[in-house]
């Protein structure tokens, strides 16, 4: 035995899990295999009336499955292989003549849950690593060791299905509370603690009560909660994902029955799953977001960040500022009056006062946060500032003055940054005397919202530079995903051509809603006009026109939305008139820019012209990626996907736009592209690197 | 002193009088505030801080050794000490005195001080009875005990403790401060007229100097946390009267002896919130670092004195700190010294040009020297300014470098009377 170690006192057995190498305890045939080793050995062990299982690794109990395993896993049978062997384990297991009891002083997730709920006694320490959950559906599967059976005996069956449906692990102490756990013990004094337990006869299995228990055997109350949490589960997800509604549906067919046709049932609920691509879609995201580490250069330095300086304290500026105190450093903020300040103030303010309103936060730590902030009309303490991010507006000429008299001010170590979405980094640090030090961190709005941060080296900034303040906003919990210096970068050169063409389709009269419709019918968070709307039009056009003086045709900006932001004052939500009418109330679309603009609206929109519609907005954007692939703007296919789902919310069971691409098939999207660059326009030409990709008859994804 | 001590920088939030702008701020965040902005106008990264040395009166009682809160909401690393001095009204004096003998001393190369008041704070108490009830009821075991207890319970038990009146209240003479400025008046002879052209003058001095915009570098805007209504960041003082009129402060009633004082709250220092920080070193530690500090520290003495008369106290703290540096009022370019009352500034003046002052109580032949009231307090004092009790010591000190570098004048005299019977002096000089 590699993983489990046991040790022998008096009736007690303490097996302890420690997965050698390994951060984390995962379940996998091999953990699974010495299980089943040990249960013989106990099995021939009539003394041990105990078995307490702890885990060794600081912080984790069971991380869950080895989601490797499943990845690899090339059939929908091998994963029913996968699955039966690990229920014929925890089974048992579950069986053994001895009390089984799991100290769970760390996270218990998905099989490790699973296996903890096969265990007499389900402990929890009072410490604040502890988290209990099952969140297989994030992946795209339901928990498939038992998770749906045993779990609704323990805490009951509506409860039960909240828990797997949301897939959102829950605290030690909301454990104990909700029955998940039996009891609590000091993490200080784990084995002594529970001893106590044991010895003062003190521990008992929590169940349901029984009345509980005897109102799920009514005669409607399937139907009833089928009904309720079936609503629910449509509109978080909008039906596009069918795993909740699949766990949902096991526990209600099952409840009732035995363990062995639950688990069945279990057993290959999730094997229909994984027929359909989504597990593995969620399952290369979820690795797609550890890769974002792997992209960090190995740099000499380590410089720490504490103090950040924030030129610009608008709005944005104040988001960043947020983020940075949120995360412990200090902010400084510069701008040209107090007033200013106090608006960038207020803005982070404001976000603290969200998470101190959903008690995430306490009154007495906002204040501290709040703390943090600081500010100065004169650049006044630069010179200690490790980095400095500007956020001014979008103006070359402003930026680089501003860049410059930063340098003037900070001391030689510090990193300078501009927030930008649309200027040229190399452009900007010709303006630097030292431009090793300088680079782009472009944040997306909101920014306590958007969890995707590009960073865009120039040509001359130092992997030293780019390690540092990779390793800071991994630090600060946001994804990092390093970006060549392209005019959009990476996720608005992608998104922006998405949104024009929704521009160019309206101007051919085809309705508003309807086009926003058919984006978010493919699993687009918000139609791309709405989103325009909410961006602000004028901020859109602007970068809209960056992209089209840098690429050309194929970024044309239709003529007459300068029109619309110029002369109308058109802007979007915030101006209440844009593709939309925005009240307080509701928000309908402006129907009367077709005569502004005259032209005909069409009100009709059959289905094959609304395909069209689908394939121009998507693919107008993958033709995009394959050049920014090409052009080496990105380093991977991965990193591509996950900076769409992140940056845009690009829809995750669709894996991303490239494996969306793939899943079309390279001929396929050459082929239609080929077709709209003859009826619509030559921007959809398919680039050379789809051509050759044709050609070689490979994807985006060679290997899958 | 073997070395002077270099001011590398001081700041102080702007001084509200009591229940207005800072009153939601409580002392371990108000001196948060100074505490991060000296340190970024001093250059110094919170890592390179040996020791944080903050006064405070009146700590808030979730907030034991305030110093180290204060220390640790700014983002002082851990391992950094933190303590909290109190010497009354000097508190914030202190916090500098103890500062420069650890440095000398060679303990600590980087000190960051603080002073900070939040008086708007300042709890209410329970009395002695009321707290024995409660004691009582605790230790009850039966319901019957619990009981009896309860049937104990009087109305009057519920009257409060202001902390604030019993604060500035001398446990040894029993009098409260405005009392002891009665005492200097009736000894001086400083009549009510005199008193209230004090207070006139030093709200005009403030008024002009916040207009002329003098304060401003010493004062560090605070952001509001919630319930703001203005849109703007608190910049200045609230307590300045621009339109103060002498006619105005002699309406007043007399405060603390109704039937025969002088002393009104309008000739007595104002009750305000607040908190300045300062950042010192060894001058040779400033000069290694390449920093233009604010100015220097060159002496400090405190002496005692009879507390019921303690608004006296500069003079005894100046004579002892010219006799270890052998001054004179000479010396002295420009001078601070704390208006606690106007009584007792007025009776200071007199104390310091009187011989027979001089041979009755400080054992000496000359007079201390008279004091140019046209170089005194220039900016105005606490009656116009308001007396955050630590924040003052801390105040006096940067305004008094602040408007000397500003009159590119050289040496000044900061000097406090102290509750309890005691004086404190600085003698500092201005950065080049």
């Amino acid at each position: 035995m590699t993983a489990l170690t046991v040790v022998y006192k008096d009736a007690f057995a303490y097996v302890t899990i420690d997965q050698p190498g390994e951060a984390v305890n995962t379940f996998g045939r091999s953990l699974l295999d010495e299980l089943d080793q040990l249960i013989n050995t106990l099995d021939a062990a009539p003394a041990v009336q105990w078995v307490v299982v702890e885990s060794a690794k600081k912080g984790v109990f069971i991380a869950g499955a080895d989601i490797r395993e499943l990845q690899s896993a090339t059939s929908a049978d091998d994963v029913a292989a996968l699955i039966s062997r690990g229920q014929e384990v925890f089974n048992r297991w579950a069986a053994l003549s001895a009390k089984t009891v799991a100290l769970i002083n760390g996270a218990a997730l998905g099989g490790g849950l699973e296996f903890a709920l096969a265990c007499d006694y389900v402990v929890v320490t009072n410490a604040d690593t502890v988290r209990l959950g099952l969140p297989e559906v994030n992946l795209g599967i339901i928990p498939g060791w038992g998770g749906t059976q045993r779990l609704p005996k323990r805490i009951g069956v509506l409860p039960a299905i909240q828990h797997i449906v949301s897939g959102k692990p829950v605290s030690g102490k909301r454990a104990l509370a909700m029955g998940l756990a039996d009891a609590m013990v000091s993490a200080a004094f784990g084995q002594a603690s529970l001893n106590q337990w044991i010895q003062s006869k003190q521990l008992k299995r929590r169940c349901p009560s029984r009345w509980v228990r005897v109102m799920t055997y009514l005669p409607f109350f399937n139907s009833i909660v089928r009904r309720m949490v079936r609503s629910a589960i449509i509109k978080t997800t909008k039906g596009m994902y069918p795993a909740p509604l699949m766990a949902l549906d096991v526990v209600l067919k099952t409840h009732r029955g035995s363990l062995r046709d639950g688990l069945i049932r279990e057993r290959d609920a999730i094997k229909a799953l994984v027929a359909a691509p989504i597990p593995q879609y969620l399952i290369a995201l979820f690795f797609a977001q550890e890769s974002v580490k792997k992209q960090v250069p190995s740099g000499i330095t380590q410089r720490s960040i504490h103090q950040v300086g924030v030129i610009g304290a608008g709005l944005m500026g104040g988001g960043i500022g947020w983020w940075f105190i949120n995360h412990g450093q200090a902010v400084r903020f510069m701008d040209m009056s107090w007033s200013m300040i106090y608006k960038g103030y207020s803005a982070a303010s404001a976000i603290i006062q969200k998470g101190v309103k959903r008690k995430k936060i306490t009154a007495r730590e906002a204040m501290v946060m709040r703390r943090r902030m600081t500010g100065t009309v004169t650049y006044l303490g630069f010179e200690i500032m490790d980095l400095v991010i500007e956020a001014v507006p979008e103006k070359m000429a402003l930026k680089q003055e501003v860049l410059a008299t930063i340098e003037r001010h900070v001391d030689e170590q510090a990193i300078i940054a501009t927030n930008t979405s649309s200027l040229s980094i190399d452009d900007m640090a010709t303006c630097l005397k030292n431009p090793q030090r300088f680079l782009g961190i472009h944040f997306f709005s909101p920014v306590h919202k958007m969890p995707l941060v590009e960073i865009i080296p120039s040509e001359q900034t130092s992997p030293d530079v780019v390690a540092d303040v990779c390793r800071m906003v991994i630090a600060n919990k946001k994804f990092p995903i390093i970006v060549k210096n392209c005019p959009g970068f990476l996720v608005n050169r992608l998104l922006l051509p998405y949104v024009n063409e929704a521009i160019h389709i309206l101007l051919e009269g085809y309705p508003i809603a309807k086009i926003d419709r058919i984006a978010t019918a493919f699993g687009m968070p918000i139609g791309p006009l709405a989103l325009a709307d909410e961006v602000g039009l004028d901020i859109g056009l602007h970068v809209l026109t960056v992209l089209e003086a840098g690429y050309g045709d194929r970024m044309m900006v239709p003529k007459v939305l300068d029109q619309l932001v110029t002369a109308d004052r058109f802007l979007g939500k915030k101006s209440g008139m844009g593709f939309y009418i925005h009240t307080s109330k509701k928000t309908v679309p402006h129907d009367a820019l077709y005569d502004r603009l005259s032209i005909n609206q069409k009100h009709r929109v059959s289905p094959s012209e609304s395909e069209v519609i689908r394939d121009r907005l998507l693919l107008i954007m993958v033709n995009e990626a394959a050049r920014c692939l090409d052009e080496k703007v990105v380093a991977s296919p991965q990193l591509l996907d996950m900076a769409m789902v992140m940056g845009t919310g690009f829809p995750p069971f669709r894996g991303g736009l490239l494996r969306y691409a793939d899943a079309v098939g390279i001929h396929g999207i050459v082929d239609r592209l080929t077709q709209l660059a003859q009826r619509v326009h030559t921007r959809f030409a398919p680039c050379s690197y789809l051509q050759t990709m044709a050609k070689d008859n490979t994807l985006f994804y060679r290997k899958d | 002193m073997t070395e002077r001590i270099a001011v590398a920088s001081g700041v102080r939030t702007p001084f509200c009088k009591m229940g207005t702008q800072l009153a939601a701020i409580d002392a371990d965040q108000l001196g948060v505030i100074p505490l991060r902005e000296a340190l970024l106008q001093a250059k110094i990264r919170p890592n390179e801080v040996d020791d944080v040395i903050v006064g405070c009166c009146g700590q808030p009682a979730h907030a034991a050794n305030v110093g180290r809160v204060i220390a640790l909401n700014a983002g002082i690393p851990e391992h950094v000490p933190a303590v909290t001095v109190h010497r009354n009204c000097a508190s914030g004096m202190e916090a500098l005195s103890t500062a420069a003998q650890r440095l000398l001393l060679g303990e600590a190369d980087i000190i960051v001080t603080a002073g900070v008041e939040s008086m708007s704070n300042y709890p209410l108490l329970f009395g002695p009875a009321m707290k024995r009830f409660f004691e009582r009821l605790y230790m009850a075991k039966t319901p019957a005990q619990r009981l009896a207890v309860l049937a104990s319970f009087r109305l009057r038990h519920l009257a409060p403790v202001m902390a604030l009146q019993v604060g500035l209240t001398d446990p040894t003479c029993g009098l409260i401060m405005g009392q002891t400025a009665e005492n200097i008046a009736s000894l001086f002879n400083i009549s009510r007229l005199e008193q209230d052209e004090w207070a006139n003058t030093s709200h005009h001095r403030a008024a002009q100097a916040m207009d002329a915009g003098y304060l401003n570098t010493e004062i560090v805007p605070v952001y509001p946390d919630q319930n703001h209504t203005s849109n703007e960041p608190i910049m200045a003082d609230n307590g300045p009267r621009a339109n103060q009129t002498i006619e105005a402060l002699q309406k007043l009633k007399p405060y603390f002896d109704r039937r025969f004082g002088t002393v009104t709250v309008g000739s007595s220092s104002q009750l305000t919130d607040g908190a300045g920080a300062m950042v010192l070193m060894r001058e040779s530690t400033a000069k290694a670092r390449g920093l233009r500090p604010l100015g220097y520290i060159s002496g400090y003495a405190y002496a005692g004195c009879d507390p019921k008369t303690m608004g006296l106290g500069p003079v005894f703290s100046t004579h002892k700190l010219f006799k270890k540096y052998r001054l004179s009022m000479a010396d002295v370019d420009l001078m601070e010294l704390n208006e606690a009352f106007a009584a007792q500034v007025l009776g200071n003046v007199r104390a310091f040009e009187s011989e027979q002052f001089a041979r009755d109580h400080l054992n000496d032949t000359t007079a201390l020297g008279a004091i140019d009231t046209d170089r005194l307090n220039v900016n105005g004092g606490a009656i116009a300014l308001g007396h955050p009790l630590a924040a003052t010591g801390q105040r006096i000190v940067m305004t008094l470098l602040y408007e000397l570098r500003r009159r590119d004048q050289r040496r000044g005299l900061a000097t406090l009377c102290i509750g309890g019977g005691q004086g404190a002096s600085f003698y500092v000089e201005a950065g080049e």
